[in-house]
């Protein structure tokens, strides 16, 4: 087939002709798109959800489950690439691995990593896959040369870490950074925004942790003690403020914040936004409700609104928090389900009361539910706008923690899911596309690296942190003098732990009618421990566990999910008690190859396999250059997702090409726009199995041909759309009419 | 056009009906330049679907996303009524409405101990999640109007679970309530149904029982 290549034309996808359209094709960008296509994202992350958890009803969350991946393309295989959450939202901005601070989402100090000269610069990407990225200094007195231990890395950039947002300034593109509640968190019942309800909480630079005297390089705000007054937490959400600085990428470089250094004068950001102002001024970051400068506000005309829009909820509305310290936005809808867009206030939700504190898919549904339907009814949407859903990282689809609703075998689709190692291991599994090859792993960085000792036992937690495996105790205890030379003291635990002592749960009640003990506490890898109590026979155990939910505590000390167990004997038959029960004790876990009195085995202990990754949480895009109801099943993550941003606003063409330590804002490290592991060589951004309907508009056929998307042929009727059929026909039809009055005019002036 | 029409020599007979004609002729072309400007105007847009949500300042939906994923809530609650019971999926709400009052109500579950175990009994024990919110009116409260019925048209009648407090006899406006209801099934496919006077079948939520 001939094909016209219409090198860097856009070709509408609605063309009216009389005769069948040749194929056309464009120069297509690494997403398959033509540069410019996509005018405008929106990002809205969400928190710590597995792909089963989140997109197979476990939570009973239809609109992210069900309704949103039918307007657009549900990604399947998309991975955070690391645990906890800080080192996600890092790594998505800048393309730089973890380190233990930011794993354990700097819960020690806001402290500086290192000056730029810790970033690794010798070389290029072919000679040190490293290249590019910070090396913590505090890895020189470990002895892995990595993975030193929480408290001793920090968690802020150094001025030579370039993120997509400085990007974005040297490419003359717009972007803003809303949250909830920063700035001022609105209560229920005011009817005008409420600034600073908790000063000096979110007060430093690009609403960053403490007071505006915060400074990582000479007074770093202490992230776990001396807090300002009315402050309970940096790390957690408050009733009154639900923000948390984690989760928000900006204030943690200083490439966008500037710096003022112990022994010199100011250093300054990178750049500055291209239309003026600073990065971290209201304009760029902003409370997500502002009347002003906030997200509905912006959304008014596509000239108000940015490029790139980040919008991070708060601990409630992103899924994270169980159950909400404060508003879960419950009161924001109409009787009949849908957002109530003017009560109290307009376009508030926050101002609403809420009529319950559940949180988790639950919350993050309601969050969605507003605010997405502003989004895709604004102009800027329909003028090339991309909406990107997705989530930091994957936490187990069975109930681990509280804030999954369900136990993933209560469902088919995800009954092979147990609450073991293997199970485990997946969640904190990578993924990428190399070279167009699926694989299950990711660069790991200076920091947190992998290895094992001579049995093979994993040595060092990994991008996965060891969040959800336990280690072997010998490496985990804390006396030094029995520590192992190949156990790193400190570390080797990352955020795990040891396998877990016993535990009583006073709340567990039960009678000799039933096998079935009501336990809220309990969690599904409580499976196998031993139970012992008032009336409960000798040698049972913690059967099968079943929690579910949502429940809707009208507080926020209520329960989320309703936990039971079934009570077994050794063989695991179902064991009655032989009267009432009122509190339990379950027995300390252990190694299961060497067992202490009292233990039983730990279902969530083995030393020998890495943890590589975040997990698959699964990603929903929509966009008019995507078509519904699509799936990808691509390994895509974090590092994918920057390059995809790169590609898509071009930054390659920005005019920043200063030196850094490594790269330059707007080449990064390859020369093609793509900053930290971004640049992997062979990295895969989305292509055109997301943007699978390249052309825009009505989804019409095309193909791949060489280095063009080519849109075939369609039918007259396909490519012919109201606005421009409408004035043919009215055309044809004032045609009609003129050589009808001619033809009159000629027979009259013949008559007369 | 209207030079034309100018020029036009005014006469009588068949030159008025050609007036008449040039007058149709106006209409016509007054009608396409409305449908020009009106297909200009919506251009891009989708109709607003009547029942989705409503954003004061912003246009409409465009016409690439399906029209029945914009108002998400309208396939989630249906309505019941004795006339026509609704059937739905277990965790779905139903609005109930009666001459008297409506109420929402939501079944979840059942949640089934026992599985993942070396033997699966052909019958385990059930416990359904009953919420109910949003009444108008006085509406009934009573376990025993709710019955399930499973493939093999085997009634089940579940019980109140012991331990948890009372649920109200009566739901007023502005109250809510949940409670558990228990019963021991077979495996397999099942519907929960409410007859809140104790006859007349007003919802129902399929469900199954799978132990394995």
């Amino acid at each position: 087939m001939g094909v016209l290549a219409l090198v860097g034309v856009g070709v509408p996808v609605s063309i009216a002709s009389a005769a069948p359209a040749p194929p056309q094709a464009v120069t297509i960008s690494s997403t398959g798109l033509k540069p410019g296509a996509i005018k405008h994202v929106w990002l809205i992350i969400l928190e710590n959800k597995s792909f089963d958890a989140t997109f197979t009803g476990l939570n009973q969350n239809s609109y992210l489950w069900k309704t949103l991946p039918a307007q657009g393309v549900l990604l399947k295989n998309y991975y955070g690439t690391g645990h906890s959450s800080q080192d996600n939202y890092l790594a998505m901005v800048s393309g730089q691995a973890p380190n233990e601070d930011t794993q354990e989402d700097c819960a020690i100090s806001d402290k500086l990593i290192g000056p730029n000269s810790d970033i690794v610069s010798k070389g290029n990407l072919r000679t040190d896959a490293n290249f590019g990225q910070m090396d913590s200094p505090a890895n020189a007195s470990q002895p892995s040369g990595a993975n030193a231990p929480l408290g001793q890395n920090g968690c802020t950039y150094p001025t030579d870490v370039p993120t997509l947002f400085n990007q974005l300034n040297a490419a003359g593109e717009s972007w803003k950074g809303y949250a909830q509640d920063i700035g001022g968190a609105q209560t229920p019942g005011s009817t005008s925004f409420v600034p600073d309800t908790v000063p000096n909480r979110e007060a430093a630079t690009c609403a960053g942790p403490g007071t505006a005297a915060n400074n990582p390089d000479t007074n770093p705000t202490s992230m776990s003690s001396n807090f300002p007054a009315g402050v309970t937490t940096f790390t957690s959400a408050q009733a009154n403020d639900q923000y948390v600085a984690k989760h928000f990428p900006f204030p943690w470089f200083e490439g966008l914040t500037g710096a003022v250094n112990a022994s010199g004068p100011d250093t300054p950001p990178l750049n500055e936004p291209s239309n003026g102002g600073t990065n971290c001024d209201a304009n760029h970051i902003a409370n997500l409700d502002s009347p002003t400068v906030g997200l509905v506000h912006d959304l008014q005309s596509a000239a108000t609104t940015p490029a790139f829009s980040w919008i991070t909820p708060n601990n409630c509305s992103d899924a994270h928090d169980a159950v909400c310290h404060g508003n879960n936005l419950s009161g924001a809808f109409n009787s009949n389900g849908t957002p109530n867009y003017n009560s109290p206030t307009p376009f508030d939700p926050e101002t609403t009361s809420p009529v319950n504190f559940t949180g988790g898919l639950y919350a993050s549904d309601l969050f969605l539910e507003y605010y997405i339907p502003l989004i895709e009814q604004s102009p800027a949407f329909k003028q090339g706008g991309l909406i990107d859903v997705t989530f930091d990282e994957a936490f187990p689809a069975f109930t681990y923690t509280g804030n999954s609703f369900n136990n993933a075998n209560d469902f088919g689709p995800t009954s092979s899911d147990q609450p073991n190692f293997t199970s485990s291991i997946i969640s904190d599994t990578a993924g990428e596309n190399l070279f167009g090859r699926n694989v299950h792993f990711e660069p790991t960085g200076p920091n947190s690296t992998l290895g094992t000792n001579a049995q093979g036992d994993q040595l060092y937690p990994g991008p996965g942190n060891n969040a959800f495996v336990d280690r072997p105790p010998v490496c985990t205890q804390t006396t030094p003098a029995l520590v192992p030379a190949d156990c790193v003291p400190g570390i080797v635990r990352g955020g795990a732990g040891s396998p877990p002592g016993a535990r009583t749960d006073a709340g567990a009640t039960g009678s000799s009618a039933s096998n079935v003990i009501a336990d809220n506490s309990i969690v599904a890898d409580d499976t196998g421990r031993q139970v012992t109590g008032t009336n409960i026979p000798a040698n049972s155990f913690v059967g099968a566990v079943s929690d579910i939910g949502p429940n809707f505590p009208t507080t926020s000390s209520g329960a989320a999910d309703t936990g039971s167990f079934q009570l077994v004997d050794q063989n695991g038959n179902a064991a009655d008690p032989t009267g009432p029960v009122s509190g339990i004790t379950l027995s300390a876990e252990g190694d299961p190859s060497d067992l202490a009195a009292g233990q039983t085995p730990d279902p969530l202990f083995n030393a020998t396999l890495p943890t590589t990754g975040g997990g698959d949480t699964g990603s929903v895009l929509i966009s008019p250059f995507i078509r519904p109801g699509t799936v990808s099943d691509v390994y895509y993550n974090h590092y994918s997702w920057l390059a995809t941003m790169e590609d898509i606003f071009n930054v390659k063409s920005g005019h920043d090409r200063t030196k850094l330590a490594a790269g330059t804002v707007s080449g990064g490290l390859d020369g093609q726009g793509h900053l930290g592991y971004a640049a992997q060589p062979g990295l895969r951004p989305f292509g055109l199995d997301v943007f699978n309907n390249p052309f825009g508009g009505r989804p019409g056929p095309f193909q791949l041909d060489a280095f063009n998307v080519v849109q075939l042929p369609q039918p007259l009727w396909q490519r012919m759309s109201l606005a421009v059929a409408t004035p043919l026909l009215a055309l044809t039809a004032g045609a009609g009419y003129l050589w009808y009055l001619r033809r009159r005019r000629t027979a009259l002036s013949g008559r007369s | 056009m209207s030079s034309l029409v100018r020029n036009a020599p005014a006469r009588s007979g068949p030159a008025s009906a050609i007036t008449a004609e040039v007058r149709v002729g106006r209409l016509a072309a007054f009608v396409m330049l409305i449908l020009v400007v009106l297909a200009l105007a919506g251009c891009g847009s989708a109709p607003h679907h009547p029942a989705a949500s409503k954003a004061k300042h912003f246009g409409g939906y465009p016409s690439f996303l399906p029209r029945n994923t914009l108002n998400y809530h309208s396939d989630t609650v249906l309505t019941g009524t004795v006339q026509r019971p609704a059937l739905t999926s277990q965790g779905d709400g139903v609005e109930v409405k009666t001459p008297a009052w409506s109420v929402l109500i939501t079944v979840t579950g059942p949640q089934v101990p026992g599985e993942g175990l070396p033997y699966q009994a052909p019958t385990t024990t059930c416990t359904w999640v009953v919420t109910m919110s949003d009444a108008t009116g006085s509406v009934p409260v009573s376990p025993s109007d709710f019955s399930s019925i499973d493939d093999f048209n085997h009634v089940y009648w579940p019980t109140f679970v012991a331990g948890q407090p009372q649920p109200p006899k009566i739901l007023r406006p502005g109250m809510k309530l949940s409670f558990e209801l228990r019963a021991v099934e077979a495996i397999g496919e099942g519907l929960m149904r409410w007859a809140p006077d104790g006859n007349n079948i007003v919802a129902k939520w399929d469900f199954v029982v799978e132990n394995d």
